[in-house]
């Protein structure tokens, strides 16, 4: 379990360019929970996860994993986490250095190390001819696969990704989320999914935190929070396209359910169908 | 207009990255490029204002050799560049210094570079960040600061890498809508390299790149239809067009509009 207890971060607190980029949140996370982090720019997600592993330390309020209070750097083992910029995580002058970097740290047995190597690579989809390659020469989708598999090579517990499928392609992207829900749901790990992908944070989250302006703006299940369309447009936010769609439906006086996945959308549009035969 | 011609290039020369691209990039076109993670979309966007060159072909801006080292100059100020990493961009310290500079290398008088900085700023939201550093910003407010920098020069070429990757909503439609009025009413030619395929359809023209090959090209709406070739390069068409094509409806493919989508889907509802 994760808990926010009146947490408040101020950057640069008391001179003249202080910024207020949380203001007393509290907020509980369980063990097991999948959950998206969604906001506008600046609404202070990376500030909110950079305190559940002591990259940051509150300003008011503290933050618990499994009822211990996060210290400064003293989790980072338990809680992996894949930074907003690839680069700001990447300091290795190989891909293999970079990706036994953690596990070492770990004392793994190097067989042990070895063997999931092959299995990263193969999660995030690089081809083992990059191990050798300096991280530096790899294109921007590249870095930040080599970013995601540093991070899950120490198979951590609780699992902290800040926009992490960013300059993924298209069809890296979707497996690669997919392949974090596996894992997820096999290995009961915690997920806290920052990201402005709404269909993304619909296909795969069970929860939806809306931060903006430093606070909780929504918190409650994919329906729950989506079906605030208009909120969430007034604040930079938005909707699955195919959300819209049915909501236009139902506007017109169809009789649908609103869906926030494809596959939602198909079985609602066939039944839609059966309906009117 | 940019003209690629017969052009070549390896960063080790041992693995090629580019593949003999040839490709013509028309004053006031709106072209997208497409392709998988490392088939050569940044490498290629960096030829475009002589960044790298060719290892063997031409790259040639409004009738400029990139080879030319002397006229360097020229083609930079021509061709306008937003790095898919803003931080190999900025410059300045201060957000206003930075887009300001980009200005003052072209001479921009000083009373309208100030009303020329405060009105990108504005549109894209961050006119409240204007005094603040650089290094202090969201990954959000630190992309639309590189963005800004290049909108404000309004060069005749932009070339713009993953632009709105870190964008909420609201601001990946911003700046796409201010593309759009760029293109439109400046005459502005636009290359812009995107994940999303919903950017890329509102282009005139699609390049799709699979490891350094040109392998389609085309009006956004007749390559979708390519749907297996773009699944190997990396590509998944956007989802409101999927749910379409999946239904077998006749231009599927094309739809990537909601409202369209809805005149369709009531289509079939009222078997017409
Ligand atoms: N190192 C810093 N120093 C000072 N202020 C900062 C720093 N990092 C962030 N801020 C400010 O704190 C606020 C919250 O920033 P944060 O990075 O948490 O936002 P975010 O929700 O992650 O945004 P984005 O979607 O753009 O990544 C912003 O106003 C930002 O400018
Ligand atoms: N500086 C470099 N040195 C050596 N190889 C490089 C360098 N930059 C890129 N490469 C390699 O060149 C190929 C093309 O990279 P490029 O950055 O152009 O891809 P991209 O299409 O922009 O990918 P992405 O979608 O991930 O940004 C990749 O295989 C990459 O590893
Ligand atoms: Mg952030
Ligand atoms: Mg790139």
């Amino acid at each position: 379990m994760i808990r926010f207890e009146n947490l408040t971060y101020i950057y640069y607190r008391g001179l003249p360019n202080q910024c207020v980029a949380l203001d007393n949140i509290c907020l509980e996370i369980k063990a097991g929970e999948f959950i998206g982090l969604i906001g506008p720019t600046g609404s202070g997600k990376s500030t909110l996860i950079r305190h559940m592993n002591g990259l940051l330390k509150p300003t008011v309020g503290r933050v618990l994993i499994e009822l211990k209070e996060v210290v400064m750097k003293s989790t980072r083992f338990e809680v992996g986490m894949v930074f907003q910029y690839p680069e700001d995580q990447i300091f290795e002058q190989t891909v293999f250095k970079e990706l036994v970097f953690g596990p070492r740290n770990m004392n793994l047995s190097e067989s042990e190390i070895k063997k999931r190597i092959f299995e990263i690579l193969d999660f995030v989809e690089l081809p083992s001819e990059v191990l050798e390659s300096s991280p530096f020469d790899l294109s921007g989708g590249q870095k930040r696969r080599l970013a995601i598999a540093s991070v899950l090579i120490m198979k951590p517990k609780v699992l902290v990704l800040d926009e992490p499928t960013v300059g993924l392609d298209p069809v890296g992207k979707k497996s690669i989320l997919q392949k974090i829900k596996q894992y997820h749901e096999k290995e009961k790990v915690t997920v806290v999914l920052a990201s402005h992908d709404i269909e993304e944070i619909a296909e795969n989250v069970n929860r939806i935190i809306v931060l903006d302006k430093a606070r909780v703006k929504m918190d409650g299940s994919v329906a729950e929070v989506f079906s605030r369309a208009d909120e969430l447009i007034k604040i930079g936010l938005d909707v699955p396209k195919i959300t819209k769609v049915f909501g236009k439906l139902k506007q017109m006086g169809y009789n649908t359910k609103l869906v926030y996945t494809l596959a939602q959308a198909q079985a609602e549009f066939a039944r839609l169908l059966g309906q009117r035969e | 207009m940019i003209e690629l011609k017969d052009v070549n290039f390896s960063y080790d020369s041992v693995k090629p990255v580019l593949n003999n691209i040839n490709l013509q990039i028309k004053c006031g076109e709106f072209v997208a490029v497409v392709g998988a993670n490392g088939s050569g979309k940044s490498t290629l966007a960096k030829h475009l204002n002589g960044l790298l060159v060719p290892a063997s072909g031409d790259v040639v801006v409004i009738g400029i050799n990139t080879k030319d080292a002397t006229k360097s100059l020229a083609v930079k100020q021509n061709v306008g560049m937003v790095f898919q990493n803003p931080d190999n961009q900025l410059v300045s310290a201060i957000v206003e210094e930075d887009v300001a500079f980009a200005l003052e290398n072209l001479q921009v008088p000083h009373a309208e570079m100030k009303v020329r900085v405060e009105e990108i700023l504005e549109k894209l939201g961050i006119l409240e960040c204007r005094y603040r550093s650089v290094e202090e910003l969201s990954g959000g407010q630190k992309q639309r600061v590189a963005v800004a920098g290049v909108l404000a020069m309004r060069p005749r070429f932009m070339v713009l890498d993953e632009p709105t990757a870190m964008l909420d909503p609201q601001g990946r439609n911003d700046v796409m809508a201010l593309l759009k009025k760029l293109n439109s009413e400046c005459g502005i030619s636009i290359l812009l390299i995107t994940h999303f395929m919903e950017e890329a359809a509102l282009a005139e023209r699609l390049i799709v790149l699979n490891d350094g090959n040109v392998i389609l090209e085309g009006a956004p709406k007749q390559v979708f239809g390519e749907v297996e070739l773009l699944h190997k390069s990396g590509l998944l068409l956007p989802q409101i067009t999927r749910f379409c094509a999946e239904l077998k409806l006749r231009e599927g493919w094309g739809i990537v509009d909601e409202d369209e989508c809805v005149v369709e889907l009531v289509k079939i509802l009222e078997g017409s």
